[in-house]
């Protein structure tokens, strides 16, 4: 499996409320390390919704400061986003992605 | 302790890799996941480099496995897209820098054939290429 296998993938949740599409993959360097080199990037999570758009651009909310604008622009959109556990996702070939969990019980791109 | 985040189609596709001597050799094109462990995660295995891994990211996938075998078919030591294990990967930053020689990253298999059939008859090019 590709990375490209899950950006733009349509994510559904357990009730098939669908949430958007996959913007980006996050992922945390928290794995053992390999040869001697970095330590392994674990998957962690799918940014999934149109405020995830933030995310892709450069303008999560933790490192853009300014203008005041954008700032206000990417944090509005940044609510509209869902972060996804790796763990949550049903993994298929094709089609959406769906998960085992309802849209409540995922946290918002502004909580991690 | 909590590790580092990043984020894959922010900061790690379309980088720019770089040889542990600073030879540029190609772009982050795709990302290659490993099987999942006993515990269910994954973790990066490689990174893709290539037009073909390109192609099929950017939703041109036929177009892709067909530019696949032609490198494969018309280069004897073709490869798309290049392969490198994440374990070569030393640092990642405003770059990927990597373990290992360009030579060794990737095939360049292209390249070397426009050097040895193409720029090798330009006359002092061979001059050129032994300094």
């Amino acid at each position: 499996m590709r990375i490209s296998d899950l950006l733009d993938r349509p994510v559904v949740d357990v009730a098939g409320v669908h949430l958007g599409k996959v913007h980006d993959v996050r992922l945390v360097q928290d794995g053992p390390p390999r040869g001697s080199a970095l330590a392994a990037l674990r998957m962690e999570a799918l940014v999934v919704g149109g405020g995830a758009l933030s995310v892709r651009l450069g303008y999560h909310r933790h490192r853009v400061r300014g203008p005041a604008p954008l700032r206000a622009l990417f944090a509005a959109l940044e609510r509209r986003a869902v972060v996804v556990p790796w763990h949550q996702v049903v993994v298929t070939d094709d089609g959406p992605l769906h998960l085992r969990c309802g849209r409540a019980e995922l946290p918002g791109l502004e909580e991690v | 302790m909590a590790g580092r985040v990043l984020y894959a189609g922010l900061q790690l596709l379309d980088r720019q890799l770089v040889d542990r001597t600073g030879r540029l050799c190609g772009k982050v094109d795709d990302l290659e996941l490993s099987e999942p462990g006993a515990d269910g995660n994954r973790h990066i295995a490689a990174l893709l480099s290539g037009p073909g891994a390109l192609l099929g990211r950017t939703g041109h996938r036929r177009l892709g496995d067909w530019l696949r075998r032609f490198v494969a078919g018309a280069f004897p030591d073709g490869e798309d897209p290049v392969r490198i294990p994440f374990t070569r990967v030393a640092e990642i930053g405003n770059h990927v820098t990597l373990d290992m020689d360009s030579e060794d990253a990737a095939s360049f298999a292209s390249e070397r054939w426009v050097r040895d059939h193409v720029i090798g008859h330009v006359p002092g090019s061979r001059v050129l290429a032994d300094q």
